[in-house]
């Protein structure tokens, strides 16, 4: 039996919009168990990304709960959630949040510096990781210097910097043109067959084709496509 | 923390231009403070200086003046000082008197010249730089200014009397002196023609016998406490006051206060300029970089690391503008002090500019705390952004 990664119990979120509250997350019950791939489809505004936030502990319950790797994250400080996310999550964001000061290996560092790798130990990973991406030739170019895919492979070997037991992506593709987007699900797909857990939000069907499990989000709500 | 402090420098440094005009405006508010912390109390430190180079501690002038403030005097001053003499806490007493009197030199128009007389074998005021000082009477030690005018070194002639007699151009009372020695008169006015002859001969050439003095400087036995040297002669002698030097440089201050206010109002504004250029900055550029904020935070950069990457710098600005400020603000320190110290009768080897080391370090100190609070705001900002909604609204 595979070991739960992250599940979300009668999960709600209502978050201020102005004077208005607004309900993104309407009683969701989720599990994601190791080495799934699944994806999260639905309209803009259906709160897929609002429940990518919770899953990944960036964003607190406002009712429920989320156990990620056996922590309640309404229960850890602020400090212990964050070093939780650094060590165990990986995230990989639509606009890439690469820092451009950086070069691509220190990008990807960066993650590893935070949770106190040594420089040449984290070089080295670095430099691995940039090659698993296919990007071993631009060590180190700054993400000025690289195309939009080149920078959401960047974005992906810094997620998977710490060994996260879990990737969440949330529109990894948003930004790119339909071929680079093809060459990024694969990238998603090679990492799962590898063995990470992925949790993918996106609009693009191409990215959940592959998915073991298909949740299709409507109003807050959750519809679940299980797949073989 | 190495981290942090090499993300903060190359996150700075990403718009050059921006960085170094702000660092230009916190390097002028740190020139202002430097020179205001110099300006403060450097009249009476550079004053200080000058009284203690004479090596004389204690100085006697007539009730209710100083040195050479006004025309009054100590008469009978040969008298006064040997009785002073007898002390056996009081190793010397020089008394020092001066008034206008006139120089010329052959084929040459007669001049006003400040003269001051002391006793032969003394200079206590004087840096000689040729020749000797004054060691018999019919000798005159001179300034620069004078040796240039009339061409004079030491072992040359010259005229000196009183005010010309209008009726025929001559000079009342000449009589012919020798130069002795060239030097500079440390309190004697910038451009300004001086000279220095023995005493008996300026009461000589003033036909006066009652033999007055503007000032008689003492020097106290080795172990002899001046401020109990000064305390015991003012209860000696009414008509006089007494001042231990640093006596003398609290009744200046007293008269310079407002050269203090001026320093601490024009000081506190810099502080004021530096701290919101440090906070404008860096707001910008939490703003700029609100989305980058978020998802660091969201990759697991904590709170504290946020912070300091802030806090970093805003001290690595306000110590880039301290440095180029201290060096901005001596340079400008030194033209000031050029355009003060030429005021007319301003002693010429005064400085109203003085850079004392413990001030100097305090400004430096204020500086780099107004750095580090400058960074507070921006870099609680950074700490407490709301990462769920940032990101979210990035992408609406």
């Amino acid at each position: 039996m595979k070991s739960v990664v992250a599940e979300a119990r009668a999960l709600h979120r209502t978050y201020m919009r102005g004077d208005t509250p607004v309900r993104a997350i309407r009683g969701i019950d989720i599990t994601i168990q190791a080495a799934d791939y699944v994806a999260i489809l639905g309209p803009s505004g259906c709160g897929k990304s609002t429940l990518l936030n919770l899953l990944g502990g960036i964003d607190i319950p406002t009712a429920g709960s989320v156990r990620l790797l056996g922590h309640d994250t309404r229960e850890l400080s602020d400090r212990r959630l964050t070093r939780l996310r650094l060590e165990k999550v990986g995230f990989v964001f639509q606009r890439f949040h690469l820092l451009p000061a950086l070069s691509a290996a220190e990008n990807v560092e960066l993650p590893m510096a935070e949770a106190g790798l040594p420089r040449p130990r984290r070089r080295a990973r670095a430099e691995d990781l940039l090659d698993y991406v296919g990007l071993s030739h631009r060590v180190d170019h700054r993400p000025g210097q690289l195309s939009g895919g080149e920078m959401q492979r960047v974005a992906i070997a810094r997620a998977l910097a710490n060994k996260p037991a879990l990737i969440l992506a949330d529109e990894p593709t948003g930004e790119l043109d339909q071929d680079t987007g093809a060459e990024i699900g694969e990238l998603f797909l090679r990492l799962n067959r590898d063995g990470t857990t992925l949790v993918i939000v996106t609009h693009d069907t191409s990215l959940a084709r592959p998915a073991t499990v298909v949740h299709r989000m409507r109003d807050g709500a959750l519809q679940t496509e299980a797949k073989p | 923390m190495s981290n942090a402090l090499s993300l903060a420098w190359r996150t700075l440094v990403r718009r050059p231009r921006r960085l170094l005009l702000f660092i230009a405006g916190v390097t002028v508010a740190a020139a202002v403070l430097i020179d205001m912390v110099m300006l403060a109390e450097g009249l009476q430190r550079s004053l200080s200086d000058l009284l203690e180079e004479t090596g004389y501690q204690v100085r006697v002038v007539p009730k209710g003046t100083l040195p050479f403030e006004t025309e009054a005097a100590i008469l009978h001053s040969t008298r006064v000082a040997a009785a002073f003499s007898a002390d056996p806490r009081i190793a010397d007493v020089v008394p020092l008197w001066g008034r206008t009197i006139y120089a010329s030199s052959p084929g040459a128009e007669a001049v006003a010249t400040f003269g001051y007389g002391a006793p032969a074998g003394t200079a206590p005021t004087l840096r000689l730089r040729v020749g000797r000082t004054l060691e018999r009477l019919g000798e005159v030690v001179i300034n620069r200014d004078l040796a240039e005018r009339f061409r004079l070194s030491p072992g040359d002639s010259l005229l000196v009397g009183l005010e010309p007699d209008p009726a025929v151009g001559a000079l009342r009372s000449r009589r012919v002196v020798r130069v002795s020695g060239v030097a500079d008169f440390m309190f004697a006015a910038a451009g300004s023609a001086t000279l220095a002859l023995t005493l008996e001969d300026l009461w000589a050439l003033a036909g006066t016998t009652s033999e007055p003095a503007a000032l008689l400087m003492i020097r106290v036995a080795a172990d002899a406490n001046p401020y109990a040297v000064a305390r015991e002669l003012r209860g000696r002698d009414t008509s006089v006051d007494v001042y231990a030097i640093p006596e003398i440089i609290e009744a200046a201050g007293d008269r310079l206060t407002y050269f203090q206010q001026l320093s601490l109002v024009l000081g506190t504004v810099s502080l004021g300029v530096a701290f919101l250029l440090v906070t404008t900055l860096l707001t910008l550029s939490v703003n700029e970089r609100w989305g980058e904020v978020a998802a660091l935070r969201a990759l697991g950069v904590t709170r504290g690391r946020m912070l300091a990457q802030v806090a970093w710098q805003g001290l690595m600005i306000s110590a880039a503008g301290t440095v180029a400020g201290i060096a901005a603000g001596l340079i400008i320190a030194r033209y000031l002090d050029g355009i003060l110290t030429s005021f007319p009768g301003l002693p010429v080897n005064l400085s109203f500019f003085v850079l004392d080391r413990n001030d100097a370090l305090l400004a430096i100190g204020l500086l780099v705390v107004t750095g580090l609070l400058a960074g507070l705001y921006p870099a609680w900002r950074a700490a407490s952004v709301n990462i769920a909604a940032v990101l979210r609204e990035e992408i609406e």
